[in-house]
């Protein structure tokens, strides 16, 4: 069973995410910009060819949507914050705490993901609703591959917590 | 009973030695150069349960280097520490539970949610029941005079607020034993009275083990009893904070106000041993005294014919004297013959 205390992290984390309206309206536009520029060069770079390195347009248009929601569901924010903590002496405060540390983080940044990444699946499909939809893949085994990859990516996580050793947050990614 | 118990604790540090400039800088990402710091060096203490003990030096001594380790922060690089039973960095999260930490410099609210908030996540951090919390939250609340401000988020509290804010945050689960690191630095009067003021109630009602680390000497003379004294790493004095106060803070001050300049006043004290004058206006002097050597009649009566005194008031020594010369080098305290 989950602990109360981990939720309230979460919740705590995401009211943290609504926190600036002004900055919250920002990032949303500017995810916006993101997706329907690359969207645009791409169609750009299609224009007359019915495939790309292997690629259809319709496959090209599916990754776009992939790496767009990947990238704002485990954002940049979260590991940025982990080795802020770090770097500024703030973890102090984590570690006289009676909870795990990795857990409460990690509860944090899935607190604040949920927020950012509800944003961003209501983008992505208004931008399929808008743009004639993608090719979703057919194999069960291809969604399986996906599912891990995604997990994956939460090494972005884990190269957070690295500063415990290294200054640079940034220096292995 | 110890609640705390420190023996041969020492903490070395690794700090890099670089050269002076950018030739310096890109010599060390070839050869890197490091001395040992020995942040804390081979020290022995215990505090019994209930004490409030002020625990000082001047910056750079080890203080805060020392509650780190006592709250299982860093590891020791050797020696033993026992917090109320436990091994701090070995039994972090038990030890967590008992203690409560206020760091003046940083605070431990989320800065962008209420703060009441952040005290309810401390709520569920330590399973506090709702009853509980309701009635800790009532008496934080009148005696830090807090309710104007609970609604408000943490970084756009004033420091006092703030500060008001962290030392309930940081009692709300009624630890044992609490640190606080300066927790009145930069306060207005007002507050800081307010904030000692509870520290003191918290202590006598709850029965709270208090270690208190400052620089406001004010803090120490109102809250302890007792006197630990850190420098370059080393405890230099451990023991009543009266007994300091008696060996070391031994000068009083006599200032005297007259109606018309006296010549040469230094001639008055002549024989009387360990005194001092200085003129500070032509109507005002200073005597500075042994009050172990000389009573301040002795003083007062070499100069009642000789000149016309208006008025005149004894300043008493304070422990400020005392840590001061130690923090400037001109006191060594022995600490095998003054600790307890």
């Amino acid at each position: 069973m989950i602990r109360k205390i981990y939720i309230s992290l979460a919740n705590r984390s995401m009211q943290e995410t609504m926190v600036n309206r002004t900055s919250f309206i920002l990032n949303i536009g500017a995810s916006f910009l993101i997706i329907l520029s690359s969207y645009y060069l791409w169609k750009a770079i299609f224009a007359g060819r019915d495939q790309l390195g292997g690629f259809s347009w319709e496959e090209m248009k599916a990754y776009l949507i992939i790496s767009f929601l990947s990238n704002t569901i485990l954002s940049y924010f979260s590991e940025v914050k982990i080795s802020q903590k770090i770097l500024d002496g703030s973890i102090a405060f984590d570690l006289l705490k009676p909870i795990d540390f990795q857990k409460a983080r990690l509860a944090e940044t899935v607190g604040s993901s949920v927020f950012e990444g509800l944003v961003s699946v209501v983008l992505a499909f208004l931008f399929l609703f808008l743009y004639e939809g993608v090719a979703v893949p057919e194999s069960p085994i291809t969604w399986v591959f996906f599912i891990i990859s995604f997990i994956l990516y939460s090494v972005y996580f884990v190269f957070g917590q690295r500063v415990f050793w290294e200054s640079p947050w940034q220096g292995l990614l | 009973m110890s609640i705390i118990e420190v023996r041969e604790l020492t903490k070395v540090f690794r700090q890099p030695v670089k050269g002076p400039g950018l030739a310096g800088a890109f010599k060390h990402l070839f050869t890197q150069k490091y001395v040992e710091k020995r942040a804390v060096d081979n020290i022995h203490f215990s505090i019994d349960e209930g004490e409030v003990v002020a625990y000082v030096g001047p910056n750079g001594a080890g203080k805060s280097t020392t509650i780190k380790m006592l709250s299982g922060i860093l590891i020791p690089t050797s020696g033993h520490v026992s917090v109320n039973g436990l091994i701090p960095h070995k039994q972090r999260m038990e030890n967590a539970r008992s203690i409560g930490v206020v760091f003046g410099h940083r605070t431990q609210l989320w800065p962008d949610i209420p703060v009441m908030e952040s005290l309810t996540l401390i709520k569920d951090m330590y399973d506090i029941s709702s009853e509980d919390f309701k009635k800790r939250m009532d008496f934080f609340v009148e005696l830090l005079e807090m309710s104007d401000f609970l609604h408000v988020t943490a970084r756009k509290l004033s420091l006092g607020q703030r500060m008001r804010a962290d030392l309930a945050a940081a009692l709300l689960h009624e630890p044992k034993i609490v640190y606080l690191d300066e927790p009145t630095i930069g306060l207005d009067v007002a507050v800081k009275q307010q904030v000692r003021s509870f520290i003191k109630k918290i202590n006598r009602e709850k029965h709270t083990t208090i270690i208190l680390t400052t620089h406001d000497l004010g803090d120490i003379e109102e809250l302890c009893k007792r006197l630990i004294i850190i420098d370059k790493g080393q405890i230099i004095f451990d023991g009543p904070l009266e007994s300091v106060t008696d060996q070391y803070a031994r000068e009083r001050v006599l200032h005297f106000q007259v109606m018309e300049r006296v010549e040469n006043p230094h001639q008055y004290l002549q024989g009387l041993p360990g005194c001092r004058l200085e003129e500070k206006s032509d109507t005002h002097f200073s005597v500075y005294f042994d009050k172990t050597l000389l009573s301040a009649s002795d003083i007062v009566s070499r100069f009642l014919g000789a000149a016309n005194i208006i008025d005149f008031k004894i300043d008493e020594p304070k422990i400020d004297d005392v840590i001061k010369h130690v923090y400037e080098g001109k006191l060594h305290l022995d600490p095998r013959e003054e600790s307890v």
